[in-house]
This record gives structure tokens, sequence and C-alpha cells, in this order.
């Protein structure tokens, strides 16, 4: 517990009612979008960087643990509050984003919705590509923080591709902007992509300049079936072999569409599915599309079911958006992963996964990012069978290990936090894990920033 | 009917029972008289299946305005989680987060694990009722003024007189307005005036269409129709006497119920339920027809699944008034050469996410040849009226309104037409408090002069 001449600093940088120490509310900032919960001591909503500011201040001061949140949608347990102390929220900061249309960019508060942030940029003929599924409620400093990606990440990359630079709160409380409002900039040390994924670790990340592109006029999808998930993982390296990148790309197993069909009560397809998306002039989506359609049927043997372009691919991103939904309603308890791996190797990847659910006996859907190589291994089971978490979580052990062994990643896109920290060092070895841990003690020597997190030893 | 023993035992265990009438009249679900939700206890697993993903962030309205946790569905459920985990009370905190909820069904609809939202906050509001802090102006207005249904048309109608005599003549500088807060109303609030006759007053219980009648219609008008928008009701006769429906206008209907069990005053809910299902069920009707949305839901829906009744509680099947025009009319209308009006359209949430129906009273106000119909932006969002939440939270209830008064404005049309006479009480406040000119009118009131004898 904190004491009160602290609550009353508090109230008196934030205003009363932005000060939370009732029960009620902290119950309400004790979670994110895992099973990972914990109550802060206090909750603040600054409404500016100035605030953010002086509650560093007081919290480096005090030596008060400081856990920064957006909306609270993450799916590592970055914005739990392990270590109690303060919940800096800042779903206050959300202004109206500024943009800057010549030179492409825009300058978003941390607090601000991605989905707004998109709609607005849209409304300019611009386009903001991450889009991470919890975009109608994430926002940008979360999104920052974690380095959301989203589906369009094959062709647009994530986050991090975006970030041009950020206005920053230091630990101690000192404000400063990195990065540069260019293109180009190599002023000294890239603090802006340190910050990137960092997950609140470093400082809270109180505004970000981000890039933009043109709107591209056309895009077209065409989703297909296939009997098997290793034809269709054959099929995605393929086209990105004949030189083809597609905007989207995903990937649904067997038990996902299925899943998916019982849910939406439309009919989807069969088997494997591939959603493959392409944007640009109409043109080259409709070269595009005609190629990729020439590999797909070729000797893979897959069928075209749907193919469609301008509002009516909504149907098909309908059925993808409801992929979590559907497997959310097979099983009490969901495990959502988040393995990455080059993309020759997903087919491996997903043979592996399919060994792993045979040997541990776990029923697990498979679906994701197939060109990126991000896959989404749903574990379906009930956190009440202490039996069937146990295989899970051997199974999730021995999944990891083969990902890092095809030369993968352990998270594509959900972060460290809690949930992957007992596999960091497996990924990226102890002199990796060192070099982290010196950076993390020599930018916020006191440890206040997200204690907990990321490093099971600060 | 010989009453089940358990079921008895059961259904005492309540602080006031539905009493034997019910049990007589065998009205209650096959699956006993109890609510599914009663206990908090009871809510453990839907709790449960929340993922806590925070999507409903992105819907709820009174999380737009009050940018806390606690505004959405995934904080409300916290809470519930928290009490039945027992680290939570049902403090005086507890029922104020509680109580900020429109009961919009707005976060239903993109919930992944469809959790039923709406059944854990109204349960959550009857544990608060029976063992925690309820207001006791809400206590009385429950139990006296709306159980005792005979109550309301006289206190209305004084209503009525002091409205019109005394606060009509009260220029909105009045100092006089200044004394509204002390009955919780805003001071500059526009609020419905009572009328002089109710509907009831001026119409008979059977009433006959023209020749054979096509089919028995029972009408349930709900209070505003009665006492407040009577021109409502008198549309909603006499577009069904025109479509040759025999018209049943039981007067020993009352209260839908809805403000009392959303409270969450379940006892006070039931008896009112159980009031209009005897009121109905001694007339074997073909169907029931409403023109009030929330009054639909809770006779199609919540009768039994909030209040443990059966199923099809009033012994037919309920209809709200543009869903049996677009069943059972043609909608074809000869030009009349009424004045053309624009009109845009507000779909109540207990109307389209409580009952489903989107499409129907739009196909009535486009079969109007006098009306030009224009779609209005975020048409399905929550205008914030709420019932009574308007009265309790009024900041809150305001600022929705006014996003909702801005996209009505948008459209250009003259009249915003809706389904719900709840909605067209904020919808009033809202557009006048914004210095906005369209007129709210409910969508049989636009169609009831094709109705009219030539």
């Amino acid at each position: 517990m904190l004491n009160k001449s602290i609550i009353a600093c508090l109230a008196e940088i934030a205003g009363k009612g932005n000060v939370l120490t009732d029960e009620e509310s902290l119950k309400c900032y004790s979670y994110d979008a895992t099973r990972y919960a914990s109550t802060p001591d206090v909750v603040v909503k600054p409404r500016d960087t100035d605030e953010i500011s002086k509650v560093l201040s007081l919290a480096y001061e005090e030596a008060i643990p400081v856990t920064p949140r957006g909306a609270g949608t993450g799916l590592s347990g970055g914005s739990v509050p392990i270590k109690a102390g303060i919940v800096l929220s800042t779903e206050r900061m959300n202004s109206t984003p500024r943009i800057h249309k010549e030179d492409l960019y825009v300058e978003a508060e941390a607090g601000l919705v991605t989905e707004r942030l998109q709609g607005a940029v849209e409304a300019g003929g611009l386009f903001y590509p991450p889009d991470p599924a919890s975009q109608s409620a994430c926002t940008i400093g979360g999104n920052v923080a974690e380095c959301a990606g989203g589906l369009r990440g094959l062709k647009y990359g994530t986050t991090r591709n975006y970030v041009l630079g950020l206005e920053l709160v230091t630990p101690e409380g000192k404000v400063l902007r990195t990065g540069a409002r260019t293109v180009k900039s190599v002023a000294g040390y890239d603090v802006t992509r340190l910050m990137v994924g960092s997950e609140g670790t470093l400082g809270v990340v109180s505004s970000a300049f981000l890039k933009v592109l043109p709107l591209p006029p056309a895009r077209r999808v065409l989703s297909c079936a296939f009997d098997s998930l290793g034809k269709a993982s054959e099929v995605v390296s393929e086209i990105l072999a004949q030189g083809l990148i597609p905007s989207i790309l995903e990937i649904m197993d067997e038990k996902t569409v299925t899943a998916v069909e019982a849910h939406t009560g439309e009919k989807l397809g069969q088997g494997v599915m591939l959603l493959v998306e392409f944007d640009g002039t109409k043109a080259i989506c409709d070269e595009d599309a005609s190629k990729a359609r020439k590999i797909i049927e070729g000797k893979y043997g897959g069928k075209v079911m749907g193919d469609v372009e301008g509002p009516e691919r909504e149907t098909v991103w309908r059925a993808r958006r409801a992929v979590l939904p559907a497997l959310t309603r097979l099983s009490p308890t969901v495990i959502l992963e988040d393995v990455t791996v080059p993309r020759s190797r997903l087919p491996e990847m997903a043979a592996k996964i399919m060994k792993v659910a045979e040997r541990y006996a776990l029923r697990i859907a498979v679906f994701g990012h197939a060109g990126d190589g991000n896959l989404h291994p749903t574990f379906l089971t009930d956190k009440r069978k202490h039996d069937e978490i146990k295989r899970v979580n051997a199974g999730i052990s021995e999944m990891m290990r083969a990902c890092i062994d095809l030369g993968g990643t352990i998270s594509g896109e959900h972060g460290i936090g809690l949930d992957k920290m007992p596999f960091l060092k497996l990924e990226i070895g102890k002199a990796g894990y060192d070099i982290m841990k010196r950076l993390k003690v020599s930018l916020d020597h006191k440890g206040i920033m997200n204690p907990g997190k990321m490093f099971y030893d600060a | 009917m010989t009453p089940d023993k358990d079921r008895d035992s059961r259904a005492s265990a309540d602080d006031r029972s539905p009493g034997d009438a019910g049990r007589q009249l065998d009205l209650f679900g096959a699956g006993g008289d109890r609510p599914q939700y009663d206990t908090v206890m009871s809510l453990a697993p839907e709790v449960d299946r929340c993922l806590k993903c925070g999507l409903c962030r992105a819907v709820c309205p009174v999380f737009a305005e009050v940018l806390d946790e606690s505004g959405c569905a995934r904080g409300k459920i916290a809470l519930i989680e928290g009490l039945s985990e027992n680290s939570l009370s049902l403090s005086s905190r507890f029922s104020d987060k509680l109580s900020k909820c429109l009961n919009c069904k707005s976060c239903m609809e993109v919930c992944p694990s469809g959790i039923k939202v709406d059944e854990l906050v109204l349960a959550a509001r009857s544990e608060i009722f029976r063992k925690g802090k309820f207001p006791l102006l809400k206590k009385l207005i429950f139990r006296h003024l709306l159980r005792r249904g005979k109550l309301l048309p006289p206190v209305g109608k004084a209503v009525a007189f002091i409205e019109r005599k005394i606060l009509r003549g009260l220029p909105p500088s009045s100092p006089y307005r200044l004394l509204l807060p002390i009955v919780k109303i805003d001071k500059d609030r526009v609020f419905p005036v009572f009328a002089e006759r109710t509907l009831m007053d001026d119409h008979g219980e059977i009433l006959s269409p023209e020749g054979k009648p096509r089919m028995r219609v029972g009408y349930f008008s709900g209070c505003s129709a009665n006492l407040i928008y009577t021109d409502i009701g008198k549309a909603v006769i006499s577009v069904l006497l025109g479509e040759g429906m025999e018209v049943v206008l039981p007067h020993d209907q009352g209260c839908c119920g809805v403000p009392a069990y959303t409270a969450g005053d379940r006892p006070t809910g039931r008896e009112l339920a159980l009031t209009n299902m005897k009121a109905f069920e001694k007339y074997k009707l073909d169907a029931v027809v409403t023109a009030c949305a929330s009054g639909g839901v809770a006779l199609k829906t919540d009768y039994e699944k909030i209040l443990g009744f059966r199923k099809k509680a009033l012994g037919a099947d309920v209809y709200d008034i543009s869903e049996f025009l677009a069943k059972f009319s043609r909608l074809e209308f000869e030009d009349r050469h009424l004045e053309r009006v624009r009109v845009t359209y507000h779909d109540p949430c207990h109307l389209n996410r409580g009952q489903g129906i989107t499409e129907a009273p739009r196909e009535v106000l486009r079969a109007m040849p006098h009306v030009e119909f224009i779609e209005m932006e975020d048409a399905a969002r929550c205008c914030g009226g709420g019932g009574t939440f308007s009265l309790t939270h009024y900041d809150i209830s305001k600022e929705i309104g006014k996003k909702k008064a801005n996209c009505i404005a948008a459209t250009g049309a003259d009249v915003v037409a809706t389904s719900c006479p709840s909605c067209m009480m904020q919808l009033e406040d809202m557009l006048r408090r914004n210095g906005l000119p369209q007129k709210v009118m409910h969508v049989i009131q636009l169609l009831a002069p094709y109705y009219e004898k030539a």
C-alpha cells in the first residue's frame, strides 16, 4: 500500500478524479487479455505528457513500480501490475490525431485507439497498415510498446516499420523526443527502435510520430481450400517464391474452418483454407490474383472458393475475424500462442505442431499469418483440468524449442511480458539476455518501469 | 394445476413470491420458476467465460464518455467476478458502477464469447436490491407507484396538471426551475408532458374493425402510450383496425416491469409481469402487438429469461408493430398528397439488438409515399436514454445523446422516426438541448394518416 501523502501528490498532479484507489477500480485495472491478474495500489490517468512526467518523477523518487497501460488488450501480460504500485493508464490521452499529409506522417497521443487513427488518415486518402486484431479497442501507445502486428505484416511490416519518432518520458520523469519527422535519420543511436517493443520497461511513450502511406486504390481477395496443411503451406512458399507479395496471406486449418462455419452459420470452404489479398492499382491486383490462382490450382490441387473485390471482401474478413470467437466456444480455456518461423520453414513448423498435439493428446487449432511465418496455434483446453494443463505446458515448451530450432522466434507480435518469460533466454541466449539486462539497468536503474516483466530478475 | 412442492419452497425463498395466482395459472417456465442467474454464485460460470479481450471497450457508449474500465462490460464482469470471489462487497461504489450500464447490448454484438452481459448486469443489480444498498426513493417508486398499476394514471394526471398549469408557464429562466434538482431532474431538461386523458379513458377493451376480423390482436400499450404519448396508442389502434384486425386493449394491463427489474427489483418485476400475463391470458389472442421496444423485449424475452416465467408469457406471439405490419400488411399505400417529409430512423437498442428487428421499420417508412427516407450514420448507436439511466446519470446520458443528435442533424431530415417511446423522450430532450429543430415521431405516427377515412 502507498501512503496517503503519495496519493495526495498524485491527486495534485492528475486531479482527484483521475487517481483511483477504491478496490472496485483497482480490480478493473488488474488484468489484460491474458489469464494473468494482479491488483495495483493506485490507478493514475494523466491527461498529457507533463502529467506523466510528474507522476514518473514522484514514482522515481519514492521507488514505486509503474505499469503503463493502454486499453489492457495485450496478449502477454504486459500491462498487468505484477509488482503492484501505480498503473499509469493513458486512456484519457486520446485527442484527434494531427495529420501531416505532405510529409506523410501523423502525430498521435498514446491513448488514441488504433482504429480511430486508421479512420482519420483514411478519410484523407492515407493508410496506416498495422492492424492488430484488437484494433477497435487497443491504443497507439500500447501498439508501440508491444510492437503490435496484424494481418498485413507480410507486405507492410509491423508497428516497428511505421514509428518515425516518439515523445518519451524516462523513468526519472524527463521528457524527450526521439527519432525525426523524416524517413531518413541517423542522428546517433536509434532510441526509437529500442523503445518500440520495450513493453513499458524503459519508459513511457506519450505520443508517436507515425509514417503513413497513400491508400491503395484497389484490393482483391482469393479464398482457397486445400486438403492438407502441408499443401497449403507449400503454396504459401511458392507464391512468395514467384515474386508475389500479397498484402494479406492467412491460413486456417480444418479445425478452425469447421469452428468458424459452426459459429457464423456460413459455408466457408473445406479442409484447410488460405486467404490471399492483393492491393494496389486494379490492374496490379488483377494480374497478381490471376498468377496466384495458377499456383493454387496447379500441382497443389487447391480450389479457389471465392474471388472478390471492393466491399464484398468484408464477407471474407468477417469470417477471418470470427476465428477467435469461434474457437473460444469450443472449450472453456483457450491458450493462444504466437510462434513465428522463417517462411520457408512453415511446413515444418505446421508438422511439428501436429506432432505435439498427437504426443500430448491435445486439441490444437492452427491459424495465423502464414505470409509472415507467424502461426497462432491455439490450445483448446480447460484450466480446471490440472492434468491436461500440465500436458499443455509441456506441449508449449516443446513447440517453442522446435520453433527456435527452425530459426524462428517465440513471439511474433504479442511480446514477452509475463507469458513468454520462461522462453526468452532460450531464444536469445545468455549473451543476448545480458545485453538486454544491461540496457534495462542503465535506463531504469531503480527498476521502477513495469518491473517483473520480460526478465525474471528485474 | 397442483403446485409442485419443490417449486413451492424455492419460490417462497424469495423475499416476495409472485403469489398463488401465478402457480394456479401455470405461468412459470418449464425449468422452474427461478431465473437462470439470481445469485452471484450462479453467475460464476458465465463470468468465467470472459476472455478479457476488451473489445467491448470499442462499442460501449458509456465507456466512450467515462473513459474508465468500469464503464465497459469487461470491467463490470471483473467486478462481478470480485463479488463471487468475495474480494469485493456490495458497496455503494459497487452499486454505482453497476448502475452505469444502459442495457443497450452493444457489447454483446462484438463479444467473442457471446457473454450474456445484459443478464449478468441485471442479476448483479438484483443482488444489490436484495442485499445491498438500494436507493429508498427508487424502492418507493417501484413498490408503490409502479406495482399498484392503478395508481400511475391518477399520479400521471396530477403531474399533467402541474406541468400544464404551472411548469408550462415557467419561462426557461424562471427561478422555480431551480427546484427541479430537488427531485433530481436537471433544470434545463425537456421532459415529457402527461396527457390529460389516458388512452384507456378514450377506448374500450374490445375494438372491432369493419367487416369480419382477420385476426384477434391484443395491444400492449405500455405506460408511455397510455399516459404520455397517447397519439402513439391511437395510431396503433387505428392502423390495426384499418388492417381489419380486432383489437383487444385489456384495461387491466400495467407497467411492463422493465424499470423495476432493470434496476434490480425483481419481485416487483414479477408482480407486474403477472398482472400483464393475467390481463392478456384471458382473451384468446392470435397475437399481441406493442409499439414499445423495451416492452417488446420484456414480453418476448425478459419475462422468461430474467423473471423465470414460461416461454410466450402472454399466451400468444408478441410482435413489434412494424414487425407485425411487415408480416401481415401489404404495406401498399395510395398517395394521399400529404406534405413531403424527409425522415431518418433511429434504431432503438431494444428493437435492434433486443429483438433483432432493423428492416421492418425501414420497410414501413419506405412504403409511405410522402416519406423520403435518409439513413443516418450510426443509426444503431444508443441514444443514451436507457429509461431511468437518463435520470440517474444525466451527465453521461447528455453526452451520448449529443452524438446522436449530431448524427440526426447531419442527415438534413425534418423528422427522426423511431420505435421506442423511451428513445423519443431522450431524442426530444437532446435535440432541443442542442438547439436542433427536428421533430421526433414514432414510425406508427407517420403511418396513421394513411388509415384515416378519406
